[in-house]
């Protein structure tokens, strides 16, 4: 169970679907009481149980676009899978086509289709492309109604039925998080008191190196609680939908696939890393279901022990898992129960049910699979091909959408299926369906379409968790936030909770503890934050305090929790690479030089501070392709209004130079060597503006950067860049009004050196406060 | 006078062997087996009648259950280079999943060189990846260029950016120069791979596009090259960033030509046409004579067919470029804007596209069809028929879909297939379309015509066998066990097959 109810009482939340027309007078009571069931909303991207599968009955086998069948449709542009609370449908998508597109979370009555509120955001700095976006789901609190979901540049973010914010976490700020040009976004899962995800992140310090992680933040506050990081280097992105489970022995657990190839299992409440299986050397974005003792995950890369792309896999699941503190196990060819070669599905996720896997598969064909053997019982081709979308299984039949935008009905006769109709959308088709309340969601790349009935859906029905403290013993400490990112002039107060073996809380603990700043004893960079971290657990930096970066370690009882952060310099910030840096390594083209700042994320691998004869700079890495672009943030993601400035300077020749700029409140500001030009860019495809800027390699230039949010709310972006030997021209270079700006963002710097050629650097960055 | 007769009887001898040797078998010795890049084999008796056979957990074809097959190959996971046969060998480009050097484990690109009799691996040049991830050199992509045989020199462009002149023997006749540096160039960073000398291939010469020229290669390096005179022609794959809209290096050009003998630069496209890319300067490049004059096809990145006379003009600057005679424009107008003067987004379904299928020469006129990278999806095509000389378009036909096939024309019919999974025939001279059949698979491979059949491909790993003509055909499915991305090739009385994960050389 995705949620195990516990206890569960009624309290009538929503009322606003009892507002809506409801053109059937004749619908009893009885029957409304009837259809007050938690089974029947659909509240996770996968539903209730992860699985793919709905217990409720009453949904029309006949899919149409004429009026009997179809009840209402919405044009919201995307590939994600609407929740449904109630009488409220939640659907992340986008609207627009060039520079005012902007993904949405939209609330839904969803017996009419009638908009009760949306919430609009703008990209900045991702990699998306051809308007990849909206490829994901929110999800709803079962407890509270709430609604999460995740941008494609990766806010995060809460609101209440009402459409109220509840908070906003900036994952490619404060975690590095990438983005990659598929738009795979994904989306959280509510378990309890979590929010959790998953996306690559490239972070500072040990979470330096690019992994598939894991990140649960308080479902109410945002803080983080844990991170997990289970896997080794990724090949690609991952949207795997997490499954969970509660194990026999206590421990609640889910399991996803991971851009790195494998099945992992993690403890859902500490985020500890309990196994992985390794079954493909590309991503795994489909979801597994659980059989009994297995765990079933199919894929669609290169396998890593035959030359066939694509498997489905029952892994056997470990009969013990490791105890608090215990290494994570490492699962090898002995955990396979069986597998089946002649499925491959990258992206589309099974549904399970009744020992009987259904899968649509790269070929376009619907497989039914005996999750015993892995055997294929039957097959039906539905389209030339597939891609990311899943079926759904509901009320004896499947609901089966395919790339080509037809969405087929089809029933399992035993022995084969049998196809009960097909209704053609308008656009391809990338989510699975919802079911909810006797209507199938079913989202195009164009329009949101909802068949069935119309009946009036009731109210949501909370389902409140039972939150018994644990008698066990504790044996660990949990810090709250995990990572944090505190300004210089402001405080934070920690939480502190000690765990027993399950991962449940004991109690939360404010007294007798003991705090201090920590290095690990693995840390390559021996720092510690520019704060002071009292005995009551409150971490105050002063006014003056430096950029930073560290861990803190609680100790109580012979028992001890660390958390990691950085102290984030309010400006002004400058830095000019004179002090603190130790040219202590070498370069693989023989260069002695210093890490970066370690406050600075993600630029461990892509920036050397080095002495260029007459003066130390920043020089970007060129010793990897992969590395050929930096996009490193160094300050805090809520910083507004400011002015960036730093000395840059390219190599090259006439053929082939690089680019350098800064970052400033979400917009890159760069010199592109190979166009001559200066250009302000937020995304390709959404705001990209340059003008012509001759600039010679191996010259020194100053480049500086200001954005304004003026009274009318709409934004100034400017830059300007000049021979660093000459006088600060007046005007400014470029100079470019946004109707929708980004109202903050943290401070940067990019290079870009096509496959890493030509070296970029950069010189006395300044980020002061606008005048 | 008697010396006479005897060279006439000579000559009258060797035009009768060449002529024979024309029906009972020829080389094909580069992608499309000549300049012209039409795929029609004049060979007869090619055996249609086969069996794959099957194959085992360990992916070993029991020949036992097969039909009609000389011999199977194991290939790498996947395989988009297509094959060539020259001299005795069959070259194909694929990944080193099942490696064959047990001392090079991991990705990497492989070309293969087989011996025609029998398909054992005679060599392999064994390529590190980039390391650049998706953007430049997509994981497991192996190569997709097909070589060129020429004599004693195999050439081809490696999944690294790289034109490289191989020796057909290996290294079995030493380590050729002036390129000595195998052992180090076949070594990832930070591995240990040693120099096999018996299966390494032997490089006389390397050109890296990357270091010379400052190319941004998209996705993957893939073009085939064609040799004329002592020239060879490639594509350079230069093109968008991992955003599908900036381009990197919009002065480094679309194709080179180099000195096959040297590996020195000849010159370079002069159209400009890489500040305007939509994707990747992948499509090969065509070369032949219209009118008696040579003349260098090529579909260019932008959407345009371009027409070259074969010589290089200076420019300011002293570079040495082909200009191009003509271009033309391959979408219609309004697949560029829309009725509103509105630019229509790339990638989109009603968009436009490049041309990554090869231009085919037939007849003094050239026929191309647009299309984009499949994971672009579906959206509309169209296949043009041009005047060879002008670059006039003589037709068009807009029902077909965005393809990455080239075509092939046999007795004044076009046959081309798009990725939607639709085959068409197409009369060469006016555009009328005389049949379609949809094989509801998609397709990335091109159409062969050989004795009397059509054959291609597909995704579901159908080899769809039909008859050539006007007339619908019956079409006959033979599945190969793995998707067929590459092209059916006819050589020396033997048809090619080449799934993801293996060679098919399939005759009596």
């Amino acid at each position: 169970m995705i949620y195990q109810l516990i206890s569960t009482y009624l309290i009538i939340a929503f009322l606003s679907s009892c507002t809506t027309r409801d053109s059937n007078q004749n619908t009893s009571i009885k029957e409304n009481l009837d259809s007050m069931s938690v089974d029947k909303d659909w509240l996770f991207w996968r539903g209730p149980d992860g699985n793919g599968v709905s217990k409720q009955s009453n949904l029309p086998s006949l899919l149409s676009l004429e009026d009997e069948s179809l009840l209402w449709s919405h044009e919201i542009q995307g590939g994600g899978v609407p929740v449904i609370a109630g009488g409220r449908a939640y659907q992340f998508g986008y609207y627009g086509v060039e520079d005012e597109l902007q993904e949405a979370l939209v609330c839904f009555d969803a017996k009419s289709g009638e908009v009760l509120w949306e919430r609009t955001h703008s990209d900045f700095i991702s990699d998306i492309v051809y308007n990849r976006y909206g490829v994901g789901a929110a999800c709803v609190d079962p407890a509270t109604g709430n609604v999460y979901f995740q941008t494609s540049p990766g806010l995060l973010i809460g609101y209440d039925p009402d459409g109220n914010k509840l908070w906003e976490r900036s994952l490619m700020e404060e975690f590095a998080r990438l983005t990659f040009p598929n738009g795979r976004t994904g989306g959280p899962c509510v378990d309890g008191e979590l929010v959790i995800i998953h996306a690559i992140t490239a972070n500072w310090g040990k979470q330096g190196p690019a992994r598939d992680r894991f990140y649960a933040f308080d479902k109410n506050t945002g803080d983080l609680v844990w991170s997990s990081t289970p896997g080794i280097t990724p090949k690609d992105s991952s949207f795997s939908p997490l499954t969970f489970e509660d194990l026999s022995s206590g421990r609640r657990v889910f399991y996803s696939g991971t851009g790195c190839g494998h099945v992992v299992c993690i403890d859902a409440r500490t985020g500890q890393p309990l196994w992985r299986f390794q079954m493909s050397y590309g991503g795994v974005n489909s979801g597994v279901v659980i059989h009994e003792d297995k765990v079933i995950a199919v894929h669609g890369k290169e396998n890593i022990d035959s030359s066939t792309i694509g498997r489905m896999v029952a892994i056997q699941k470990p009969k013990k898992l490791p105890s608090f503190n215990e290494e994570m196990l490492i699962l090898g060819k002995e955990a396979e129960v069986w597998r089946n070669n002649s499925m491959e599905a990258f992206t589309s996720t099974p549904v399970y049910r009744e020992d009987r896997i259904y899968s649509t598969i790269k070929r376009g064909e619907l497989v039914c699979l005996n999750a015993n053997s892995g055997e294929e019982i039957w097959t039906l081709k539905l389209a030339p091909d597939q891609v990311h979308a899943s079926p759904t299984w509901a009320d004896g039949k499947l609901f089966v959408p395919m790339f080509d935008g037809q969405v087929s009905v089809v029933k399992d006769s035993g022995e084969e299926g049998i196809i009960l109709s097909q209704v053609q959308l308008d656009g391809s088709c990338l989510a699975g369906p919802a079911v909810a309340h006797g209507r199938v969601f079913v989202q195009s790349k164009k329009r949101l379409y909802c068949f069935g009935s119309n009946r009036l859906a009731p109210a949501f029905v909370s389902q409140q968790l039972e939150r018994a403290p644990s008698s066990k013993k504790a044996v660990s400490l949990q810090i709250i936030p995990a990572e944090f990112a505190l300004k210089s002039g402001s405080s934070l107060a920690f939480k502190v909770y000690s765990l027993d073996e399950d991962g449940r809380r004991v109690e939360e603990l404010k007294e007798g503890l003991t705090w201090e700043k920590w290095i690990p004893p693995t840390a390559k960079v021996q720092s510690k934050v520019d704060a002071e971290i009292m005995s009551n657990g409150i971490l105050i930096a002063e006014k003056d305090a430096q950029l930073s970066a560290g861990a803190l370690r609680v100790s109580k009882g012979g028992l001890s929790g660390v958390t990691r952060g950085r102290v984030l310099q309010d400006l002004p910030y400058i830095e000019n690479f004179e002090n603190g840096f130790s040219l202590n390594q070498q370069s693989s083209d023989e260069i002695a030089f210093s890490y970066a700042p370690l406050p600075w994320l993600g630029a461990r691998m892509r920036w050397q501070i080095q002495d260029l004869g007459d003066n130390m700079v920043a020089g970007n890495t060129l010793d990897r392709v992969l590395f050929q672009r930096a996009i490193n943030f160094v300050g805090h993601k809520d910083m507004s209004n400011y002015t960036a400035q730093a000395d840059v300077m390219t190599d090259g020749d006439r053929r082939t130079k690089s680019n350098i700029g800064l970052i400033n409140q979400r917009y890159i500001f760069a010199l592109i060597g190979n166009s001559q030009k200066l250009e302000i860019i937020s995304n390709y495809d959404r705001f990209r503006h340059s003008v012509p800027f001759s600039f010679k390699t191996k010259i020194w230039y100053k480049l500086k950067t200001r954005v304004d949010i003026l009274e009318d709310g709409t934004g100034m972006i400017r830059a300007k860049a000049w021979p660093k030997s000459a006088e600060e021209p007046e005007s400014w270079t470029i100079e470019v009004s946004h109707n929708n700006p980004h109202l903050q963002g943290a401070p940067g710097v990019y290079a870009m050196s096509p496959q890493s050629k030509k070296k970029v650097y950069f010189d006395n960055l300044s980020i002061n406060y606008n005048n | 006078m008697k010396l006479h007769i005897i060279k006439k009887s000579y000559i009258h001898l060797l035009l009768l062997i060449f002529s024979f040797s024309n029906l009972v078998g020829a080389d094909w010795p580069m992608w499309g087996r000549d300049g012209s890049r039409n795929m029609v084999s004049e060979e007869k008796n090619i055996t249609f009648d086969f069996s794959p056979g099957e194959m085992n957990d360990d992916e070993v074809v029991d020949m036992k259950t097969t039909k009609n097959l000389k011999w199977v190959a194991k290939l790498g996971s996947q395989a988009y280079g297509n094959v060539t046969i020259g001299n005795g060998c069959v070259f194909i480009g694929t990944n080193n999943e099942s490696p064959r050097d047990v001392g090079k484990k991991g990705d990497r690109g492989i070309v293969m060189c087989l011996d025609e009799k029998t398909g054992e691996l005679k060599w392999q040049l064994v390529i590190p990846k980039l390391g650049a991830g998706k953007v430049s050199d997509w994981e497991y992509i192996g190569i997709c260029s097909s070589t060129a045989i020429e004599g004693e020199r195999v050439y081809v462009v490696t999944n690294r950016c790289e034109v490289v002149c191989l020796d057909i023997n290996g290294m079995a006749n030493g380590n050729d120069g002036p390129f000595k540096e195998e052992a180090s160039y076949i070594k990832p960073k930070g591995m240990k791979d040693a120099l096999n000398e018996r299966l390494d291939a032997d490089i006389i010469w390397m050109y890296d596009m990357r270091d010379q020229l400052g190319v941004f290669p998209h996705n993957v390096t893939s073009s085939s090259p064609v040799i004329v005179g002592d020239t060879i022609f490639v594509a350079t794959s230069n093109g968008v960033d991992w955003s599908h809209t900036n381009i990197p290096s919009p002065l480094s050009p679309s194709w080179v030509a180099l000195d096959k003998n040297s590996g020195e630069l000849v010159g370079e496209d002069g159209s400009g046409a890489s500040e305007s890319a939509l994707h990747a300067a992948w499509s090969s490049l065509t070369y032949g004579k219209v009118k008696g004059k040579e003349m260098l096809i090529w579909g260019g990145t932008d959407g345009f067919c371009y027409g070259y006379n074969n010589k290089t003009e200076k420019d300011a600057d002293g570079y040495d470029l082909f200009q191009p005679t003509w271009k033309v424009d391959c979408n219609e107008p309004n697949y560029r804007k829309d009725e509103a003067g509105k630019k229509i987004p790339y990638a989109t379904p009603p968009g436009p596209s490049e041309l990554i299928g090869t231009p085919v020469l037939y007849k003094e006129k050239v026929y191309c069809a647009i299309g984009q990278d499949p994971e672009h999806g579906d959206g509309v095509g169209r296949l043009s028929c041009l005047d060879a000389e002008t670059g006039k378009t003589i037709w068009k036909y807009t029902d077909v879909g965005r393809t990455i096939s080239t075509v092939s024309i046999a007795d004044d019919l076009v046959y081309i297939a798009e990725y939607a999974g639709i085959i068409h025939c197409v009369d060469a001279n006016t555009g009328e379309v005389y049949w379609t059949h949809d094989s509801f698979s998609r397709i990335w491979g091109s159409t062969l015509i050989a004795d009397g059949k059509l054959i291609l491909g597909n995704e579901d790993g159908d080899l769809l066998v039909m008859d050539h003509g006007k007339t619908k055909p019956k079409v006959v499915t033979i599945n190969m066990g793995a998707p067929v991305y590459s092209s059916p090739v006819v050589s020396n009385g033997i048809l090619y097959i080449g799934t993801q994960t293996h060679l098919y050389a399939i005759g009596k």
